[in-house]
C-alpha cells in the first residue's frame, strides 16, 4: 500500500507493507538516524516527531502515519548541532546510539513545555534510555541548553 | 512478526464496525503499540484514528473521553488536570515514556482489560461507564466481569462528575516500569470504593472492604484496618515483578495511604 | 609532571560526538548495502536437548529462501567464542551449530532469504526432532549432576584450567597464602556469610549485528559491531578452516559493548551463508536474541570468612566461589580469578588468604565478559562482610578500611600469584590515593551528619553506606596494543589503531596522547580504528586495557614520530637533531624555521630524491597492570512500610591516575555507577523452572531510567602513575564495582537488614524487616 507523508518538510509517497513498522520504513528510505534498539518501545532510540510529538517509531505501524508530518534528526541538523554542542561539552555523547532519539525528545520538550522544572525535564525524557552515561551528565547538558536557548 | 493483509482507516464508526465484522481475522488498531507484538495473520486491520474518537468533552454531569484519546492528550488536558484534583493524570503519568504515551489510547487499555492497566484501577472507583458501538453502555465493572463482549468497538469512556475525592497509588520497580501493584480509592460523601490492580490480574473492587470503610468513620486506625481487609479480600498471585505475598503486604499499605488521602 | 601537559588532561570534545548526535550513518546497520540476504537462526525451545533430525525441505520451498543449514551442513570444528588472547583460557566447547542444544535460544539452524517475511515463514516450517534431556538449572547442584552438559569428547582446554566436563566443571582455581584455617581459628573476631550475585545483562542499546560479503579478491569481509576485531578474525579462521589472510574484519562505530561484544555472536552464521551462497548477508539481532542468545554476567555464590584482631586489623580472608558460566565456558576461569585478584589485594596486610573457586556449566544462557568481570561480584560479598566486621568490632567502617586497605608503594602477594587465566605479575602499587578517595567521598556525602541513619518521617529512614574497590589496567604480559602514525602533506596525521572505541571515547583520548607525544594539537590527528587489513594489532576493548595499554603504545609511537620529524628536518637543514626545536607547529634551528604544514607538503612534493613517507609505529605490552581505585558512598531513603527505597545520592572518588580527558573519564565513572546501581537493585536475569528466560526484553529486564537516580557526585583524586601514558591508569570498569555493597550497607545502616542476595529489591527489604520484627 502507499502512504503520503511530509518527511523533514518534503512531501513523499512511500510504498509500505500493511504491517510494516514506521522504524523499518524510515530506515528503508534512508533515514538512518532512526535506530533500532529494543523492539518494544522501551528504549527511545527510534524516537521521531510525528506532528511535533515524540513517538517511538518501532511501535507504530507505518500505515498509521499516512498524512502525518514526520521529523527525524536528518531534518533538524541545525537544532541537533546546537543541542549536540552542549552534549559534547559534557562528554555525554558516548556511544551515540541514543543521541538522535534523545535530541528529538528534547525538541519535543522545548515545544511542549514552557518553563519546565528539573523534574519535568527528567520526566519528559525518561523514555529515552541511555546505558553509557548514567544520565546525570545528560541532565547537566540539557539544563544548560534549555537555560541558554530561552 | 505480525502480518496484516489490509490496513484500513475508516472515517466513521459504522464503516469501522462493518470492516471489523467483514472478516474473522480482523482487529482494531488503537495506538497499535501492543498489537505489533502479535504473531497473528490479520486479514483486516481497522485503525480508528480517523473515526472521530479523539476528544475530551466535559458536561455538567460527566467527562467523556473518546476511545482514541492518547494518554499524553489526557495528561495535558486542562479538564483532566483539574478533574478530581488530577487523579487521572497521576494515574497515567508514569507509564513507560512520553513516546509511548503519545501512542497508548484509553480505548486500547480498557478494551483489552489489561491486568497492568493503571487506568482501569482508577476508572473502577470513579464508577466510569463505557460506550460500545454494538453492546451499548455498560459500567467498567460490568465490562470486566462480562467477558462475552468482544468483536465490538469501544467508543468512549464516561466518567461521572459527582464531587468525589479520589486517590491513586502504585508501586513500580523503575520509574517507567509496569506496576507491581496499583490502588485507587474514591470517597463520594462517605461512600468509599477501593480498587486494586496489577494483582497481577486486572483491577477489581474490594466490595466488602469498601462497604466497611463506608460505614465507619475514617481514622488512621480504621484506614489501616481497611487496608488489611482489602488485602485479605482480594486475591494476589506471583509474577516476575513480585510474589503474591509481597503484593498483599503493600496492598494494605497503599490502600491505607490512599484512604488517608481522601479523608 | 601533569602541569606540562598540553593535549592530555584536557576535556576536548569527543571527536566522533557531533556526527553521531546528528545521526550520521556510522554503525554497522547504517552501512549495510541494500539487496542483501537476511539471516536468522532457529532457536532451541529446550534448555537441553539432542537434535535428532532437522527437516527443512518444506522451508526451503518458501519463495525467496536462499539457504538453510543445520549442524550437519556446517564445519564441526570445536572453538571457543570468548574473544580472548591466544591460547584462550576458556574451554573449547562450542561449534558453529552442534547436535546438542544447551540453552533456550541456542541456535539450531541458519536460514537466509531475501525478505524478512520469507525468512520468518521458513523458520516456522522447519521441523526439528529433539530428544529432550534433563536440564541443569541450579548453580548449586550443577557440579556432579547426572546430566552432563558437554558430553562431546572433542571439548578440551588449551592449558590446564581445571576443566572437567564430566562433572560439569568449566574451570576451577585454588590458591592460598599462609594457613587460613589456622589464622582464623586463632583470631579474636570472626565473621562469615554467604552471598549471591545474579546474572546481569550488558544491554548495549545497539543490538549485536553484522554483515558479510566476499569481495572481488575472494576474501571474506566481516563488518561487525565488536570489541575484538583481531580475535574475531582468528576464531573465524579456525571455525571456517580459512587462512587469516582471507578474512578482513572491520569495526564501524559501536553502540555500546560493556563486554557483551567481546565474543563472537552472529559473525559465523552470516559468514556461513556468504561462503556457501557467495552472497552478501546480514544478521541483526532482535533484543530477545541479545538477551537469550548472546551472553550475560556470571552469577556467583560466595562463601566468605574474614577474621581480625580486636583492634580491627584483618588477619585472614577466605573466599570460596561457585560461578555459573551457563551453557558454554566462555570467560569462565578469568572472571573467577578476577573475583579474587581484583579484591583480595585491597587488604594486603593479612597473614593468610585463600581463594577457591569452581565454575560450573548449567543450561542457562552462557555467561561472558561484562564490565566489572568478577571483581564486581566479589566486591559485593567482601565489602558487605567487612561492614559486618566493623559492626562486630564496634568501630566505624571508615576506620576499619583505613586500618587495612592498601597504600601507595605497597604490594600484595596476590599480584604475583593470580593473573587472568595464569600466573600474575609482581608489582608495587605506585599510585594509590585510596585514603584521599575515602576522606573525600564521605565528605561529599556528608557522612558525619548522616551515619548511620536519620529518621525523616515516621516511615522514612535514611542511611549511608560505603565500599572501596580496585580494578586493573589491562592484562600484564598478555594484552598488547599498537599504533601507526602517518604524516600527510598539509601537516596532519593519521593514527591507525586496532583499539576499538565502543563508545567510550578511546579514539579521542588516544588522539590526545598522540598529539601530546608529537607536540601538536589533537585536532591535527585523524583517527582510524579498526580494520584488520589496515590497523595494527590490538587485543581489543576489554579488561580496562585501552587507556593504559594502547595509550602507552600510542605515546611511544608519537615520540617516535616526533623524533623522526626532527631528524628529517635536521637533515634538510643540515644540522644535528639536537639543534632543532619543534613547538607550536614550527621547526626552528638557529638560522631557519619551517612550519610542519609546509615541511610535510614539501617532503612529499618538492624534495626530489629526499622525498619520503614518514611513518612511525610502536606497540606496548603491560609490564604490570596498575589498579585504579575508588571509594563509593551511597545515601538511601527507605520506606519501612513497603521496603521501597530511593538512592538519593551516590558519591564516588576515583584514582585513575591522570585523567587524559577529565570529562570523558567522569562520564565513564557515572555510567559505570549507574550500571552498578542497576546490578544492585533493578536488574536480574530470571528463568522459568524449565529454563526459559522470562526477562528477555526491556519491558521485563529493567535497567535504570533517568528518573530513578537523579544524583551522582563524581570526583577524581590527584594521582599519577609513573608507568601509565602521562600518568594515566584505566577507568572503564572501576565505576561499576561499588554500588552493590555500598547500597546494601546503606540499607543496613538505615533499617538494620542485610540483603545478601542481589538484586536488593523492595520486596527483599520488606520481607527482611518483617522477619526482624518477629
Amino acid at each position: 500500500m502507499n502512504i503520503q507523508v511530509t518527511i523533514n518538510g518534503a512531501s513523499r509517497t512511500w510504498s509500505i507493507e500493511p504491517h510494516e513498522l514506521l522504524l523499518d520504513t524510515l530506515r528503508r528510505y534512508g533515514y538512518l538516524s532512526v535506530k533500532k534498539g529494543c523492539d518494544s518501545g522501551s528504549c527511545g532510540v527510534c524516537t521521531v516527531l510525528i506532528n511535533d510529538k515524540p513517538v517511538n517509531s518501532c511501535s507504530i505501524f507505518a500505515a498509521k502515519v499516512d498524512g502525518s508530518n514526520i521529523v527525524t534528526v536528518e531534518g533538524v541538523q541545525a537544532e541537533a548541532e546546537k543541542i549536540g554542542a552542549y552534549m559534547v561539552d559534557e562528554g555525554v555523547d558516548q556511544c551515540g546510539f541514543c543521541s538522535p532519539g534523545f535530541v528529538l525528545t528534547v525538541l519535543g520538550l522545548q515545544k511542549e513545555l514552557k518553563n519546565p522544572t528539573e523534574d519535568d525535564i527528567l520526566h519528559y525524557l525518561s523514555g529515552n534510555l541511555c546505558r553509557c552515561t548514567g544520565y546525570v551528565g545528560q541532565a547537566r547538558a540539557i539544563h544548560k541548553y534549555l537555560k541558554e536557548s530561552k | 512478526m505480525i502480518l496484516i493483509n489490509e490496513y484500513r482507516t475508516p472515517s466513521n464508526l459504522q464503516e469501522a464496525f462493518e470492516l471489523l465484522q467483514s472478516s474473522e481475522n480482523s482487529a482494531v488498531v488503537g495506538g497499535g503499540a501492543f498489537l505489533r507484538f502479535s504473531s497473528k495473520k490479520i486479514d483486516v486491520a481497522v485503525d480508528l484514528s480517523k473515526a472521530g474518537l479523539s476528544f475530551i468533552n466535559e458536561t455538567e454531569e460527566s467527562v467523556e473521553i473518546g476511545a482514541m484519546t492518547t494518554y499524553r492528550e489526557m495528561e495535558t488536558s486542562e479538564t483532566l488536570k483539574t478533574l478530581f484534583e488530577g487523579v487521572l493524570v497521576k494515574t497515567i503519568r508514569n507509564i513507560v515514556g512520553i513516546q509511548m504515551r503519545n501512542l497508548f489510547t484509553i480505548g486500547g487499555t480498557v478494551y483489552a482489560r489489561y491486568g497492568f492497566s493503571n487506568l482501569i484501577t482508577t476508572l473502577l472507583v470513579l464508577d466510569a461507564e463505557i460506550e460500545l458501538y454494538k453492546a451499548g453502555r455498560v459500567t467498567i465493572k460490568e465490562y470486566l466481569d462480562n467477558r462475552s463482549i468482544k468483536n465490538d468497538i469501544l467508543v468512549k469512556v464516561i466518567i461521572p462528575k459527582n464531587g468525589q475525592k479520589v486517590s491513586f497509588n502504585m508501586m513500580q520497580k523503575t520509574a517507567t516500569d509496569f506496576p507491581i501493584l496499583t490502588t485507587a480509592v474514591s470517597n463520594n460523601n462517605g461512600k468509599i470504593v477501593i480498587a486494586v490492580g496489577a494483582r497481577p490480574a486486572v483491577a477489581q473492587i474490594a466490595l466488602n472492604a469498601s462497604q466497611f470503610a463506608s460505614s465507619n468513620q475514617l481514622t488512621e486506625d480504621v484506614a489501616k484496618q481497611v487496608g488489611e481487609l482489602v488485602a485479605n479480600e482480594l486475591s494476589f498471585s506471583a509474577d516476575l515483578r513480585s510474589s503474591a505475598e509481597y503484593r498483599k503486604m503493600i496492598c494494605s499499605v497503599l490502600v491505607k495511604r490512599g484512604l488517608l488521602e481522601v479523608l | 609532571m601533569k602541569k606540562d601537559l598540553k593535549q592530555v588532561n584536557s576535556s576536548i570534545p569527543k571527536i566522533d560526538g557531533m556526527g553521531l548526535v546528528k545521526g550520521k550513518p556510522a554503525y554497522t546497520q547504517d552501512l549495510i548495502p541494500s539487496n542483501i540476504l537476511i539471516v536468522k537462526t532457529l532457536k532451541s525451545p529446550h534448555a537441553f536437548a539432542k537434535v535428532l533430525n532437522v527437516n527443512y525441505e518444506e522451508a526451503l520451498k518458501v519463495e525467496g529462501i536462499e539457504a538453510i543449514f543445520s549442524w550437519k551442513d556446517v564445519p564441526q570444528t570445536i572453538i571457543t567464542r570468548a574473544g580472548q588472547g591466544f591460547p584462550e583460557p576458556s574451554p573449547y566447547d562450542r561449534y558453529i551449530l552442534n547436535e546438542y542444544v544447551r540453552h533456550v535460544g541456542d541456535e539450531v539452524a541458519i536460514v537466509a532469504g531475501e525478505t524478512e517475511e520469507a525468512v520468518e515463514e521458513a523458520l516456522k516450517l522447519i521441523k526439528v526432532d529433539y530428544e529432550v534431556l534433563e536440564a541443569v538449572l541450579d548453580l548449586e547442584t550443577a557440579v556432579g549432576h547426572s546430566s552432563i552438559i558437554h558430553p562431546e569428547k572433542e571439548a578440551f582446554s588449551m592449558f590446564p584450567i581445571g576443566f572437567d566436563a564430566n562433572k560439569n566443571i568449566a574451570a576451577a582455581y585454588e590458591m592460598h597464602v599462609g594457613d587460613v584455617d589456622d589464622v582464623i581459628a586463632k583470631s579474636e573476631v570472626k565473621v562469615e556469610g554467604t552471598y549471591f550475585t545474579q546474572a546481569q545483562a550488558q544491554v548495549p542499546l545497539e543490538p549485536h549485528n553484522c554483515f558479510t560479503y566476499v569481495d572481488f579478491h575472494g576474501r571474506l569481509n566481516v563488518i561487525t559491531s565488536t570489541q575484538t576485531p583481531v580475535h574475531i578474525r582468528r576464531i573465524m579462521g579456525r571455525a571456517l578452516s580459512m587462512p587469516l589472510k582471507k578474512i578482513r574484519v572491520f569495526k564501524p562505530r559501536v553502540g555500546g559493548g560493556f563486554g557483551g561484544k567481546q565474543m563472537l555472536h552472529g559473525e559465523l552464521f552470516c559468514a556461513m551463508v556468504t561462503l556457501k551462497t557467495g552472497k552478501a548477508a546480514k544478521m541483526i539481532y532482535t533484543r530477545k536474541e541479545v538477551f537469550e542468545s548472546t551472553c550475560c554476567r556470571h552469577a556467583m555464590r560466595f562463601n566468605l570468612r574474614v577474621a581480625s584482631d580486636k583492634e580491627g586489623y584483618i588477619k585472614a580472608i577466605d573466599m570460596d566461589v561457585l560461578s555459573d558460566t551457563g551453557a558454554y565456558g566462555e570467560h569462565a576461569l578469568t572472571v573467577l580469578m578476577v573475583a579474587g585478584s581484583k579484591t583480595l589485594p585491597l587488604y594486603n596486610k593479612v597473614e593468610a588468604v585463600r581463594f577457591n573457586g569452581v565454575v560450573c556449566y548449567t543450561n542457562h544462557t552462557p555467561a561472558g565478559a561484562y564490565r566489572g568481570y568478577g571483581a564486581l561480584q566479589a566486591n559485593f560479598a567482601l565489602e558487605s562482610l567487612l561492614d559486618e566486621l566493623a559492626e562486630k568490632l564496634g568501630i566505624s567502617t571508615v576506620e576499619l578500611h583505613k586500618k587495612n586497605m592498601i597504600s601507595e608503594g605497597e604490594s600484595s602477594p596476590i599480584f604475583k600469584i593470580m593473573g587472568e587465566g595464569s600466573e600474575g605479575v609482581d608489582m608495587n602499587v605506585e599510585s594509590c590515593k585510596l585514603d584521599y578517595c575515602l576522606d573525600r567521598s564521605i565528605e561529599l556525602i556528608g557522612w558525619e551528619n548522616k551515619y548511620p541513619r536519620k529518621e525523616i518521617a515516621p516511615n522514612k529512614v535514611r542511611g549511608v553506606g560505603l565500599a572501596i574497590a580496585m580494578q586493573g589496567s589491562g592484562i600484564a604480559h598478555i594484552d598488547m596494543g599498537s599504533a601507526i602514525l602517518k604524516l600527510n602533506d598539509d601537516g596532519f596525521f593519521n593514527l591507525l589503531m586496532g583499539a576499538t572505541d565502543i563508545g567510550t571515547g578511546s579514539d579521542t583520548i588516544l588522539a590526545q596522547v598522540a598529539a601530546e607525544a608529537i607536540g601538536i594539537s589533537a585536532s591535527d590527528i585523524v583517527v582510524y580504528s579498526s580494520d584488520t587489513d589496515l590497523t595494527p594489532f590490538d587485543t581489543g576493548a576489554y579488561a580496562s586495557s585501552t587507556t593504559y595499554v594502547t595509550g602507552n603504545a600510542v605515546r611511544k609511537a608519537g615520540l617516535n614520530m616526533r623524533k623522526l620529524l626532527i631528524e628529517t628536518v635536521a637533515k634538510k637543514f643540515k644540522v644535528t637533531p639536537e639543534e632543532v626545536t619543534f613547538e607550536n607547529g614550527v621547526f626552528t634551528t638557529e638560522k631557519e624555521s619551517i612550519t610542519l604544514k609546509e615541511f610535510s607538503t614539501r617532503l612529499y612534493y618538492n624534495e626530489g630524491l629526499d622525498q619520503k613517507q614518514l611513518v612511525a609505529s610502536d606497540s606496548y605490552v603491560g609490564e604490570q597492570s596498575p589498579p585504579p581505585f575508588m571509594v563509593g558512598v551511597a545515601e538511601v531513603e527507605v520506606d519501612t512500610e513497603t521496603g521501597f527505597f530511593t538512592i538519593l545520592d551516590y558519591a564516588a572518588v576515583v584514582d585513575c591516575g591522570t585523567t587524559l580527558n577529565p570529562n570523558l573519564a567522569k562520564i565513564q565513572v557515572e555510567g559505570g555507577l549507574m550500571q552498578g546501581i542497576g546490578m544492585a537493585v533493578y536488574e536480574d536475569v530470571v528463568y522459568t523452572s524449565s529454563g526459559r528466560m522470562l526477562t528477555n526484553n526491556l519491558m521485563t529486564y529493567k535497567i535504570p531510567t533517568r528518573e530513578d537516580v537523579k544524583k551522582l557526585t563524581v570526583e577524581f583524586a590527584d594521582s599519577y602513575d609513573p608507568s601509565g601514558p602521562y600518568g594515566a591508569k584505566s577507568v572503564g570498569e572501576i565505576g561499576i564495582d561499588t554500588p552493590p555493597a555500598a547500597i546494601a550497607n546503606a540499607i543496613y545502616n538505615a533499617v538494620g537488614v542485610r540483603i545478601k542476595t542481589l538484586p536488593i529489591t523492595p520486596e527483599k527489604v520488606l520481607m527482611a524487616l518483617k522477619l526482624k520484627e518477629k
